[in-house]
């Protein structure tokens, strides 16, 4: 099999000295991890080597000899360096020794055993080892196969760079007995803001934890929990929307420390998203509060909702007319009508109430935009469903008289046929019925079968207002899934520090010379902007409408209400 | 280094090129004909003719502004994502299989699939309309199912013919293809059968299969018995069934 070097390439320009590092046999693979300089002295080495081996539980070993001669060759040093295979007892020692400045190393083996002295092929591939060490591929594998044998390669080397972290922990301003090189041999690489900001962190979320105990505590308490409250609760998104953010809140203020990358990663996107929704909500306080648009806003509420009002009045008048050249039951006609009218004026009467205190209102819940921009979008939301709550209304009466006579027509026309429904069997089922059964039957199918159009009519208009109240209020609970969802800072991660986050990897073959072996560059493959979005997505409360088109069409002809907008964990009608 | 020129599927020339970097590492480029100028500029007339012609009629100057920004932004997008300048495979033994895809723009995209993951490379062939086309895949070993594949990469796809992956999780291969507008039966054949065939397509990517096979990408150096895989899931036509059928094993 071929043999692949995995040779760092911060250690291009090191002294000559050892190379350490991980041998997987199954693939004939030696991941290099660092270059251990003289002096040293071999004993120490091993006993360094075996304490490391224990930190991170990956086979760390002497693997080979480098040589880095900056004049001739010298012959001695290549000697030494061979017996020193001896010492370090691994097969096969690898030797790799490079030249002055020249680009092309020789890399050979020494083999123990005579028998299989086949001349393997050596491949050299160059890799960065602090992006190697940094970076996470996908999809992610167990570390639990790191050593097994169908594992990935990628993988296996990517987890034995990452977990060879205490290894990097050694620069060469140490005085240990060990002098090594590695991507962190020039000075360990720290931040002081993050240094600052993980300090900070600990007092910060004991605060953050005790206050939203308190909070939970008080939304948890039996006083809002009876029966009304505990309705109009389920039934405004504000308070989905705030349970939802008290949730990622939570999350973020617990005190266990993230145990892998998916967490770190859900942790940090929660963080950044919460920073942008607020952000962006006082941005909009800002806007809302300067030169008094609150009260401009108030004012011309009141005038739409009576807008609104007088157009539902003219649309009443009009189907009590003879609306579209269809003739009408009169008498059904005017019942329905005035129905509807009265209630619209109560509706009318009901906002002229409340006038006075619209402003105030207005600019108390105003100030709950500051808790986030998806906070103040449901607001407007459940605003919207309170001043079109009479429409709901309507679409509700209507739908349940002619659902009833839906119903009604179904059943007397199995009776029209001699058939009956069977409600044991759940089948229809033939019937003998008496003749005054059949004959008020008949009767009152003729009745409603000729007061259909009236209700149909009824019916259709008021679920296409109500229609279209839903469409305006889905397009914003969309917007705040939207920004609930995204993955901020998984795609601001990708566009800075695009190795941290990778597919793959890929090769480029560098410059070949005959003899020497095949050198090759692996640079890791960053995730396309689609699968960061798709492996980060944060969860959210609400879920699509279930139903598909032809159902939903099925629902409405029957007249049964419909609830485009289910939230998880609603019971279902 | 040797450079062959072909036609592809559609009549296009083809220059492929293949390389030999070391004994176990060997890179087979395929590069497309470059965009003409011919035709960016019949494109780019037509479109400001037809804006000319609609500002004439409406007298509004926002429609040549449009026309201008509209033909900006279409090349940019054709350089970007379609148009494709080269299409290259670099197989390293016992390491991966790399393809990669240059556009006009030089963006490239890479995909590596380890040596571990890869069933077999086949040839496999299509009825595109009229004719039938050979195309290059590689078949992935699905982890769960030592005999079962996951999934099917074709090689070339931009080149040769435009494929999306196809993937045997869809329940009918055939209705599945049909939706690419063309229709994927796969059969069992010989390579003399299509060594014989005088098919221009078929030889050069036959070419290719050898190049791949015998150089180092699976290891062995046999011609023969390289066999295209059917199931329950992939139904053959009936035209087709004087050739048989065998499942892979």
């Amino acid at each position: 099999m071929v043999l692949k070097v995995f040779f760092p390439s911060c250690c291009s320009s090191a002294e000559s000295g050892i190379l350490i590092g991980r041998w997987i046999p199954e693939q004939s693979s030696a991941v290099i991890l660092a270059v251990v300089h003289f002096p040293f002295i071999p004993v120490q080495v091993k006993q360094y080597l075996r304490e490391v081996q224990q930190v991170t539980k990956v086979s760390v070993s002497v693997l080979g000899s480098w040589n880095n001669s900056k004049q001739e060759k010298e012959e001695s040093l290549s000697e030494f360096l061979e017996d020193l295979g001896t010492i370090f007892s691994h097969e096969p020692w690898i030797q790799i020794s490079k030249e002055g400045d020249s680009k092309f190393w020789n890399c050979s083996t020494l083999q123990k055993q005579p028998d299989n002295h086949r001349e393997e092929e050596i491949i050299l591939v160059y890799y960065d080892q602090r992006k190697v060490m940094l970076s996470h591929l996908h999809p992610p594998s167990d570390t639990a196969d790191l050593g097994a044998e169908d594992a990935s390669k990628l993988s296996a080397i990517f987890n034995t760079v990452a977990s060879s972290k205490v290894l990097f922990m050694t620069d060469r301003y140490d005085d240990g007995p060990i002098k090594m090189t590695h991507w962190q041999s020039d000075g360990i690489e720290a931040s002081i803001i993050v240094e600052l900001m993980k300090q900070a962190s600990v007092p910060a979320c004991m605060l953050l934890t005790f206050l939203l105990s308190l909070v939970s505590g008080v939304c948890n308490s039996r006083v809002l929990k009876f029966w009304p409250l505990s309705f109009l609760w389920s039934k405004l998104s504000t308070c989905e929307q705030l349970g939802h953010r008290l949730q990622h809140l939570q999350v973020i203020s617990s005190s266990k420390k993230a145990q892998n990358q998916t967490q770190l990663m859900r942790k940090a996107n929660i963080f950044v998203s919460l920073l942008i929704d607020v952000a962006l909500g006082i941005l909009l306080m800002s806007w809302l509060y300067r030169k008094n648009q609150i009260g401009h806003l108030a004012d011309t509420l009141i005038p739409v909702a009576d807008h609104v009002a007088e157009e539902l009045q003219d649309l009443l008048q009009w189907l009590m007319g003879a609306p579209a050249g269809l003739k009408m039951n009169r008498a059904l006609d005017q019942v329905l009508g005035r129905f509807f009218l009265y209630h619209i004026h109560l509706w009318i009467s009901y906002i002229h109430l409340m006038s006075p205190f619209i402003e105030m209102i207005l600019w108390y819940v105003g100030l709950s935009a500051c808790l986030g921009l998806t906070v103040a979008l449901c607001i407007l939301s459940d605003i919207i469903a309170l001043l079109t709550f009479h429409i709901y209304c309507f679409y509700v009466y209507g739908a349940r008289l002619y659902c009833l006579k839906i119903y009604g027509l179904s059943s007397l026309w199995r009776l029209f046929r001699g058939k009956k429904w069977n409600v044991l069997r759940q089948r229809v089922d033939s019937c003998s019925y008496d003749l005054d059964q059949l004959f008020i039957g008949t009767l009152l199918f003729t009745i409603l079968l000729f007061l259909l159009p009236t209700t149909a009519l009824y019916y259709l208009v008021f679920t296409l207002l109500c229609l279209l109240v839903v469409i305006v209020q889905g397009l914003i609970h969309l917007l705040v899934d939207l920004i609930d969802s995204l993955p901020l800072y998984s795609i601001i991660l990708r566009f800075c520090r695009s190795y941290r986050l990778a597919a793959g990897v890929k090769f480029r073959v560098l410059e070949q010379q005959d003899g020497k072996p095949l050198r090759l560059l692996m640079q890791i493959n960053p995730l396309s902007y689609g699968s960061v979005v798709q492996t980060y997505r944060l969860p959210t409360y609400s879920c699509y409408p279930k139903d598909s088109w032809t159902s939903l069409c099925k629902k409405l002809f029957l007249g049964e209400l419909i609830y485009p907008w289910k939230h998880k964990g609603e019971k279902q009608d | 280094m040797e450079e062959r020129r072909y036609r592809s599927a559609s009549g296009a020339p083809l220059a492929l090129r293949c390389r030999q970097h070391s004994a176990s590492c060997r890179e087979l480029a395929v590069r497309c004909p470059r965009l003409q100028l011919r035709s960016l500029s019949a494109v780019t007339s037509a479109v400001w003719l037809a804006a000319y012609g609609l500002f004439v009629l409406c007298q509004n100057s926002m429609v040549l502004s449009a026309a201008i920004f509209l033909t900006l932004i279409g090349l940019i997008i054709y350089l970007h994502f379609v148009k494709i300048d080269q299409e290259s495979l670099l197989v390293i033994g016992s390491l991966g299989i790399q393809v990669t895809s240059s556009y006009a723009s030089g963006k490239e995209s890479t995909t590596f699939i380890e040596m571990s993951q890869v069933k077999d490379v086949v040839i496999n062939e299509a009825i595109h309309m009229q004719k039938v086309i050979y195309y290059l895949c590689i078949l992935l070993q699905d982890p769960q199912d030592p005999q079962g594949v996951s999934e099917v990469v074709p090689l070339f796809q931009w080149v040769f013919v435009p494929l999306g992956h196809v993937s045997p999780q869809k329940h009918n291969l055939a209705c599945y293809c049909a939706q690419e507008h063309f229709c994927a039966e796969l059969t069992y054949c010989s390579l003399k059968q299509w060594l014989q065939g005088k098919a221009l397509d078929g030889l050069y990517t036959v070419m290719l299969f050898w190049e791949l096979k015998s150089h180092g990408a699976m290891g062995t150096a046999e011609l023969g018995n390289f066999h295209l895989f059917a199931g329950p899931e992939f139904p053959t036509t009936s035209g087709l069934l004087d050739r048989s059928v065998q499942k892979l094993s």
